[in-house]
This record gives structure tokens, sequence and C-alpha cells, in this order.
């Protein structure tokens, strides 16, 4: 009680006078959040935004670095499925599950690979034991791993309580995509330079397939879903809206009841037929470079993610 | 027969014949300052309910009434308040009633809801009066936004049709509301839980800064908003009228119809509102969040639509002895949250789907009922007052298992989280007024609240909350000048809490198939408070108040035993059952100036807490799904202090200018930070003309024109966001139109004219970077009948 009537004269004379600012007590307060950066020697995170893991590989590399200026409190690795939309728990026959990974790395964290000396200033994380995986011996999941896209996120907190945030990008967040030997696959066999060409306004003329292979996990085509876009602006991720065409075949299980016609065959589409008549990709009336971006689900919910370029002259 | 028996049995006769015919009666007139005849004055004997107005003479007669004590409240446009005590015993009381001229509207009006029956210049705190013309004016779709223009009140909003009021930077349960008397329980201390009052339906309020809790009890720390009804019905008959208002910004509909009426001394009032509202259209067409943009489709924020269905009914009776009357009521909502707010916002959740108009998840369903009951009964020469209330409120919040982390379909469907709160409440206050002069209120009050759940999430435990208290309040008037009052008052508390056993959907604990979310809790509380205060008024143009007062709150349950993530706010919010009651010691002064034509007032506060509870982020991240760090409700000492400027100059006849300054300092003096949701510096003026009388065609046609200047707040707690300033612009035209002798109001208003992109610091979706509500153009009309 002491100090508050200490103080109760003294903001009694501060308060109405300091109606600015916010530096009543320069450098004792502690309110810078740690800084999360590239794991030492290294000249970028894993994953980045966009990386692809191959259907040959069953783990994904985490590499990061997070300092503080005083002493770190923890730091929080999440993995969480990003096929945009809802699941309402569909997860067919108890076959299949969604990579969920919440890794918290402490100075008390139960496993020891998580832990850190208690008032440690960094933490680098770039190595086998922490890398994650959803197949082998330490894989996160008990079953098969769900194809398709995930977030990975980066937030740290100090031992004060100061955290990063979303809002002001000082967390980090990626997405990535798992492609697994039982997805479906899509191949297209006329790019030139790793891209597809065509003049403006015309069709596009594209030659291949999307297929589901001959893993005994395979199942059938459920949802096609392709869209021609402006090509991305890497700096904010696949997120401009700027649509040229969509195409839709069958009924998605993650985006919100999307829905098209019936898919015409649901083991294998030519994508030449598929892409004729109405349903031709007429380019847009503009040079320049655009994607085609394909979503392809099978019935047991895993998702392939392709993108290819297009360039229009 | 001898004559003094004759004149015996005269008298005896006489007072038969008499006495009942006339009874006690006051009689009296209205002049005004040079003693000219005052005519058309509005009487009203406050504790009856009852009134008349002054004749062509300025001379009224009130009779049928019952020797006591009344407070006869005088009001007339153009002329300051007055409120006069009387005492009358058998035959006729004569008072004669001298009102000052005055240009300025807010000294025309009366202070009815307060307890303590006596003028606002006898008032030790501060009280802001909105009546009927300010609410119908200024409906933003909310009561809380209607508040907003008021000097030291603002809002804590989620999207538009979702708000709660701030007084003085503080809201959540340190603020009170009272409906006719009665404190209004409905899980407030969530940020995204809106007010649930039907904004319609509000004829007065009032707002008394600083603490309340003498008075009023646990709670009333920053301030209490009274509601009061309109005055029972006076003339015989039914009437009514039917309010209906667009606004474009949101498409926003509704309806609202009204109908009162008086037989004899029954009286009866009801009230249907219908309100439906769209997405809400913000002047941007994506925000940046996690580094991503994110598209905005048609710059309406998908999923903020909204669904509103309230009614009221009031019946009464009216009678030499006082007044009764039972209010039942019913507040209804279905409000769609932002599917951009729940977990990391993705570009499917936000794609467009289809309409502007429906409730899609995650959204919230509320549902708020009351029965309350008013009594005020003559007893002796004083006057008993006895409010009654039975409040059941209802809140559903329904997103996707999923999104908390639980895999599969529950039974519970999409109900997350589901609260019933039922609440009883009575107040007693016994008015004991011998005097002008000496004038005490002893009071009880007693409250009962019983909560329980529902839903596959768990946050706030079943809970039972008992409290009572005790409170003598008196004023003692020294003299013309100068009123002092002071008072007491004991509380105790209970809360009982029962234990919550959850499945681990998040397996937590391997092998163990359940969790305990918190124990059982039970915690009892005790508390003294006190306050001294006074009034001087120099030369009838100045007036000095003071308030010294101490108040204090009881933890509510989800300060003690929450464990769970509000998606509302992204938070694991973690209770703390040791927590204690939080104190204030508060200083509350007001200076005020008047002339006939200018007005203004000086009111500082100052407030040292002790025990001040908070939320505050941990070093720890949540194991939970949708949530990044444990936040735990943390008890520290803090000084809060600022004050407001108000003005109102009326330099010539229908022109008036007012002004309003707020400014709220606060400081945690354990963390040397400042506290979380600091309302922002802000001014705002307002101008507004008034055409002269054009009888027959526009009749009362006025324009305004209002600039609210928002300064940045840049104190903000840890990890809080700091935000920028920013200006809105708005104006508006209204009228009367006489169509077939009834006098139709219309009104157009617009707001942020400007179309400005500005966040609000106080708002759920700043977290998101998310901008407020832009352009709006709003139109109503009244049709009376």
């Amino acid at each position: 009680m002491k100090k508050i009537f200490g103080l109760l004269l003294l903001v009694g004379l501060v308060g109405f006078m300091s109606c600015s600012d916010d530096d009543d007590a320069p450098g004792i307060v502690d309110l810078e959040a740690p800084v999360i950066g590239f794991a030492e020697g290294r000249d970028s995170y894993r994953p980045i935004d966009g990386e692809v893991r191959l259907a040959n590989t069953d783990h994904m590399h985490v590499r990061f670095r997070v300092t503080d200026n005083a002493a770190l409190g923890q730091v929080l690795v999440d993995i969480h499925a990003a096929f945009d939309g809802h699941t309402h728990g569909r997860l067919n026959n108890g076959e299949f599950e969604l990579l969920n990974v919440k890794d918290i790395y402490s100075p008390t964290a139960e496993n020891v690979i998580f832990r850190f000396p208690e008032g440690a200033n960094s933490l680098n994380v770039d190595g086998s034991a922490t890398d994650i995986y959803w197949g082998g011996p330490t894989s996160r999941v008990e079953t098969n791993v769900l194809a398709g896209p995930y977030d990975f996120t980066i937030s740290a907190t100090d031992e004060a309580g100061n955290s990063t945030n979303f809002s002001n990008n000082s967390s980090y967040i990626a997405t990535f995509y798992i492609q697994r030997p039982y997805a479906p696959v899509v191949t297209v066999t006329n790019l030139e330079d790793d891209e597809l060409h065509g003049e403006e306004g015309q069709p596009l003329a594209i030659e291949g397939t999307i297929a589901i292979t001959e893993h005994a996990l395979a199942s059938e085509l459920a949802f096609v879903w392709v869209r021609l876009i402006e090509e991305d602006d890497h700096s904010h991720g696949r997120l401009s809206d700027e649509g040229h065409g969509e195409w839709i075949w069958g009924t998605s299980q993650w985006g919100d009841g999307m829905s098209g016609d019936p898919i015409p065959n649901g083991e294998l589409l030519n994508l030449t037929e598929v892409f004729s008549g109405e349903n031709a990709i007429t380019l847009p009336n503009e040079h320049g470079h655009f994607e085609l971006v394909f979503w392809i689900e099978d019935a047991n919910g895993n998702v392939t993610r392709e993108v290819f370029e297009v360039h229009v002259e | 027969m001898e004559p003094v028996k004759e004149v015996l049995i005269i008298l005896a006769f006489k007072t038969l014949l008499i006495f009942p015919a006339f009874g006690t009666q006051i009689k009296g007139t209205v002049t005004d300052e040079n003693g000219n005849p005052l005519p058309g004055a509005n009487v009203v004997v406050h504790e009856l309910q009852k009134g008349t107005h002054s004749d062509a003479d300025g001379g009224f007669l009130i009779s049928g009434l019952k020797p006591g004590t009344y407070h006869i409240h005088i009001t007339h446009v153009g002329f300051e308040a007055v409120s006069q005590f009387v005492r009358v015993d058998q035959g006729v009381r004569e008072i004669n009633i001298q009102m000052h001229a005055t240009m300025l509207d807010l000294q025309s009006l009366m202070i009815e809801a307060y307890p303590f029956k006596s003028g606002p210049t006898e008032q030790s705190q501060t009280v802001l009066i909105v009546d009927r013309e300010f609410v119908e004016r200024y409906n933003a779709g909310t009561f809380a936004n209607t508040l907003e223009r008021l000097p030291g009140m603002a809002t804590i909003n989620t999207g538009v049709g979702i708000s709660k009021p701030v007084i003085r930077g503080m809201s959540f349960n340190r603020i009170m509301v009272n409906d006719r008397g009665i404190k209004q329980e409905g899980q407030q201390w969530g940020a995204d839980h809106g007010l649930e009052i039907d904004p319609f339906d509000v004829d007065r309020v009032e707002i008394i800064k600083g603490p309340a809790s003498l008075i009023y009890g646990s709670d009333g720390m920053a301030g209490v908003i009274n509601i009061k009804p309109a005055p029972l019905p006076e003339a015989p008959g039914v009437r009514g009228d039917w309010i209906n208002s667009f606004r474009t910004n949101n498409n926003l509909l509704a309806s609202s119809l009204r109908l009162e009426g008086r037989h004899k001394d029954f009286v009866f009032r009801a009230r249907v509102t219908a309100q439906e509202f769209g997405d809400y259209k913000v002047p941007a067409d994506e925000f940046i969040y996690a580094t991503r943009r994110l598209p905005i489709f048609d710059n309406r924020l998908k999923n903020t639509a909204g669904k509103e269905r309230h009614f009221s009914l009031m019946t009464g009776l009216r009678k030499s002895w006082g007044h009764t009357t039972i209010t039942v009521s019913r507040f209804g909502q279905e409000a769609g949250l932002f599917r951009g707010a729940v977990g990391i916002p993705s570009r499917g959740d936000l794609r467009h789907d289809g309409s502007h108009r429906n409730i899609d998840l995650p959204y919230q369903n509320n549902e708020h009922w009351k029965v309350i009951s008013n009594t005020n009964i003559l007893l002796g020469n004083n006057w008993l007052e006895v409010d009654l209330g039975f409040q059941s409120n209802n809140r559903e919040e329904h997103s996707w298992p999923h999104i908390h982390g639980i895999v599969g379909e529950r039974p519970e469907g999409t109900l997350a989280m589901g609260w019933r709160l039922n609440t009883y409440t009575g107040n007693i206050r016994y008015h004991i007024s011998d005097s002008e002069r000496n004038q005490g209120i002893l009071g009880a009050q007693l409250q009962g609240m019983e909560n329980s759940h529902r839903g596959f999430e768990f946050l706030l435990p079943q809970f039972e909350t008992y409290q009572a208290g005790i409170f003598y309040f008196h004023e003692y008037k020294l003299n013309h000048d100068l009123v002092i009052n002071a008072g007491i008052r004991a509380d105790g508390a209970q809360h009982r809490i029962y234990e919550h056993i959850m499945p681990d959907f998040y397996n937590e604990n391997p092998g163990n198939d359940f969790m305990q979310r918190n124990p059982d809790i039970e915690r009892d509380y005790f508390n003294f408070s006190g306050s001294l205060g006074l009034s001087w008024v120099y030369k009838h143009r100045f007036n000095a108040k003071l308030n010294l007062g101490s108040s204090f709150r009881i933890p509510t349950a989800i300060e003690l035993a929450s464990n769970g993530v509000h998606h509302g706010a992204f938070r694991h919010v973690v209770g703390n059952p040791e927590l204690i009651s939080e104190r204030g010691y508060q200083a509350d002064l007001n200076l005020s100036y008047k002339s006939k034509s200018f007005f203004v007032s000086l009111t500082p506060f100052l407030g040292i807490f002790d025990g001040y509870i908070y939320l505050a982020p941990s070093p720890r991240f949540s194991p939970m799904t949708g949530s990044s760090t444990i936040w735990e409700y943390r008890q520290n000492d803090a000084v809060f202090t600022g004050g407001e400027i108000r003005t109102e100059w009326n330099p010539f006849k229908g022109f008036k200018w007012t002004m309003g300054v707020e400014y709220v300092w606060n400081y945690n003096i354990d963390t040397r930070l400042p506290l979380p949701l600091t309302t922002p510096f802000s001014v705002l003026n307002n101008l507004e003309y008034r055409f002269p009388m054009v009888k027959g065609t526009f009749e009362d046609l006025f324009l305004f024109v209002q600039w609210r200047s928002t300064g940045a707040q840049n104190r903000v707690d840890r990890n809080e966001l700091a935000t920028p300033g920013y200006n809105l612009l708005e104006a508006g035209i209204g009228s009367k139109i006489d169509v077939f002798n009834h006098p139709i109001q219309i009104m157009i208003s617009g707001q942020n004219l400007t179309n400005e992109m500005y966040f609000n610091h106080l708002s759920r979706y700043r977290l998101i970077n998310l901008p407020e509500q832009g352009r709006n153009f709003s139109f109503s009309l009244k049709i009376p009948f």
C-alpha cells in the first residue's frame, strides 16, 4: 500500500503532463520480442514458402534460428493442414491422417531434443533429430499422411513474455506441399524450357494426364480444379486473386462445398481432351507470364497441387 | 344538539365530503427569473410518475396525493430543469417554482434514474444524460455504439453488430449496465460478447462516471449506465410510433413498433423490433496478415451479417400510494463472425459464398430474457423502492470442431461453447427524507447467479455466485449552495465453481482419456467501501463537485477458473483461483461554468487500483490447437487518470456547437507498462443548426456536422499492437413533416463520409489488421400514431 500512495502523488503530478508518450522507464522494461532468422551458416529457412516434398521423400527439413536480447522463453514449431477448407472429420477408414505437429522447444521440454539451456539467448535448429518425418521410425503419423498443403509456422517468446506475432510478420509462416505415391499425379508433356507456350487470345495447347497411381492406397479422382492466374508476386505468397479462368469437375472434400460437373473418368484424364471445345483454356489478350494451377483431390482426401508457368506471346 | 357537536359533525361531514374529493394537493406556479408566468412547463411527481403541464398563468394543480414527501421535477424547453423537494400533509400545499432561462440543451434535462432524487447540481458525481432524441438520431445499430459519442465513452467492437461499452478506459465487469434498476448479467467478460440491449428500447440513459460500487455494488468501478424507461403514459387511450431505418453500408433494415396506453390507473407499453444486416463494407479490398495478402471480396467482410428479434412488454398500475410495473423482454441475436478471424486466415475461407446476407459458421447466437418488476410505495412519509429481476442469458458460439483440433464429428454438432446464465436480483431502497436538508437512503441488494455450459469446447465451468450488500447513503444540504454526501457499504459474496472434466481431444496425457480443466473452487469475499462527496455552487454559474470513493470488484468465475481457448481472442486463457477482490480508491472532480449560452466542464479523475485483474501473456505456448501463447489472469497495482472536457455554446438562436475531449492514461505499477485496451485520446466536435420553425411543412428542421479526431494509441501493453490515429466526418439532416396531422420524423445522415480506412484500437478485428466500417448513409422514418 505504501508504494501505491507514493505513486499517487507522483502520478498526480506526472499524469496530466505526460499526455504524449510511453517512455516512462526507458531501458528498464524489456519489450523486445525474439527474432526468427536463418539457421547458422544457411542462406534460407527450411521449409521455404511453396516448397514441395516429392513422393519419394518422407520428411521435411526444419532449419531456423531464434535469438533474443535477453533470454528465450519457448519456441513453437507448428504444422497443420492448410487444405483451404474443412474436413468435417472424413478421413477414410482410419487409413490416413493429417500431419499435426506442435513441437515446443523450452528449457523444461520433456523430450531432450527440444530442450535448450535456461537463460539462453539463442537457439539454432538445424539437424536431423528436429526434422519432421511422416515415414520411418520417428514418423509423426501412425498411419499414412494425407498428401497436400501444410502450413508451417515458427513463433517464439522470451522469458518476460514478449512474443513474435503474425500481425507484424515477426512470426514465420510458410506453406509446403507433401506429395505421396498414393496421391494423384499431374503430368504435362509439352513443356518447353519448363513452360507452356501460347498466343494471346488463343486456346492453350496442353498435353498430358491427370492420373491415379497403382499404389494399393490410391483412390479415384474426386475433384479437379484448374485455374489460370497472374504469375505470383512471390513476396506475397500465392494469394493474388486475378483469375483468368477456372475449371471444376467433381466435388471437393476441402473447399467449402466447391463442385462442378461430374468427372469424366475417375482414373485417368487426358488433358488435351479435357481442355477442348467449351472447356478450352483461352489465354488472356496480353503478353506475359501466367500460372496454370492444378488442385486434384482423390476420394481419400489426398491433394496434389501442381503449378505450370504459361508464357503468352 | 350542542353547538360543539354540531360543528364536529359538520366538520366530519365536510372532511368526508371534501377530502376524499380533493385529497392532498400540490398547487403551484411556474415563473421565469423576472416573475412572469411560464405556461407549458412539464411538472412531474417523480415518485408517482404522474404529471401535468402549467396553464396559461403558469399555474398547476396535482391532486389525489397522499400525505408524504415528494420530488417535483419541472422541465421546460429553454429553461434549466428544476427538482423541488416537497413535503405535504393533509390539504393544499402551495409551491412556487422559478426557472432560469438557458439556451443550453444539456441544462434542460433532469437526472431521473439516480436513486438520489436530487437535482443535477446536488450530485457530487458527473452524470451524463442522453434522451430519446439523441438515441434516435445516433442509433448506429447497437446500443453501445450510440453512447460512443459521449465524452469518456467508447466501445469494444467485433465487426458491426457486436459491441460493448467502455467508460474511461474500463469495460467488461468494471462497468455496470442497469436496465430498469436491474444489473444486466450476460457473460460480459468477453471482448466479443456484445451488450444485449435492443437499441430502440431505450428512452433515457444516464451515465454516472466514477466509482459507483457504493449504491450499485460490485463491478461499478469506472461507472454505471442506467437505462431508464420513458415515463408512464400520461394521456388516456392508446398511442404509438413506428420507426424504420436503413443503412447502406451493411444493408441494415430495422423496424421497431411501439404501442402504449393508459386506462384509468392501468398502464402498458409494448415494443417489437426486427433488425437484419448483411456483411459490412470496408474501404479496402485486401488485408495483410502473416505476410499474406488476403482478399476482401467486393469490399465486404465475409460472414459478418446478423439477424435480431427483440420485444418488451410492460404493464402496471399507478395509484396514489405509488406505482408498480412488470416488464418482460427478450433480446435475440444471431451474428456471424468474420471467417478470417478464427485461426490463421486462409484464402479458401475468404472466397465469396454467393450471399452477403447469410450467416455461416462461425457465428454467435445470443438470447437474453428479462422479467423485471419495479415498485415504488409510500410508507408513512417515506418511499420504499423494490426492484426484482430474473434474467436468463443463453449464449452459443458455433464453429467447426476441427478448428479446435478435434478430429471427427461431435454429438454437440457445431456448438463449441454454450452457456446459460440465470440471475436473480433483488434491490430494496428505503428513502428517508424528513426535510430538504437531510435525505438518506438505506439499501440492500441480493443477487444469485447460476451458470451452466454445453458444447465440445471448454472455457468457463459451471458455477454459482451469491452476493449480498447493505448500504446507507446520506445527503446533507448545508445551505442553498453547498451539499455534502457520504455513504458506507458492506458486502459479502461467494463463488462455488465446479470441477470440469472432459475428453482429452488433444491427447495431452497419453493413456488418459479424460483431463481436468479446472478443479472445484470455493471462495468467499468480504468488502467494505465508502464515499464522500460535495457539490458547491457559486453565483449559480460555477459548480464544483468532488467525489472521493472506494470501489471494489470480486474476481469473476472466468478470472478464477477458465482454462481453454477463447476463439474470440485466439488465446488460451487460464484463470487463477488465488485472485482476491480488486479495490479502487478514486477521486473525481467536476468543475463547470455556465452562462445563458455557454457551458464548459472539466472532469479530471484519478484512480489507484489495488490488485487490478487483467490478462497478461505468459512465455508458454499452449498445447491446444487454434491458440498461440497462454494468457493468464494476473493481479497488479495500477493507476488510471485522465479526464474529459465538455462544452456547449449557443452564440445565436438555433445554432449550437458542442465539443467533447477525452483522455485516459494508465499505468501498471508492477510491470511499469500501460494496461491493455486503453481508449485513445479523442476530440469530437459537433455543429448543429436548427432552422426557425416553419409551421405546416418542415417543422423542426435541423442540420448537423460532426468531426471526430482520434489520436494514435502508442501506450500499449506487452505484445499489444499500437494503433494509428484517424479522423471521421459525419453529417445529417432531419425534420418533421406534417402528413394528415401526423408529424412524421425523417432523418438522413452519413457516417465516415470520407471513407477513411482506419483501425479501432479496441476492436477485436484489430488483431488481424482488419479496418473498420467504411462510408455509410442512414435513413430513418418515424411515424407516430
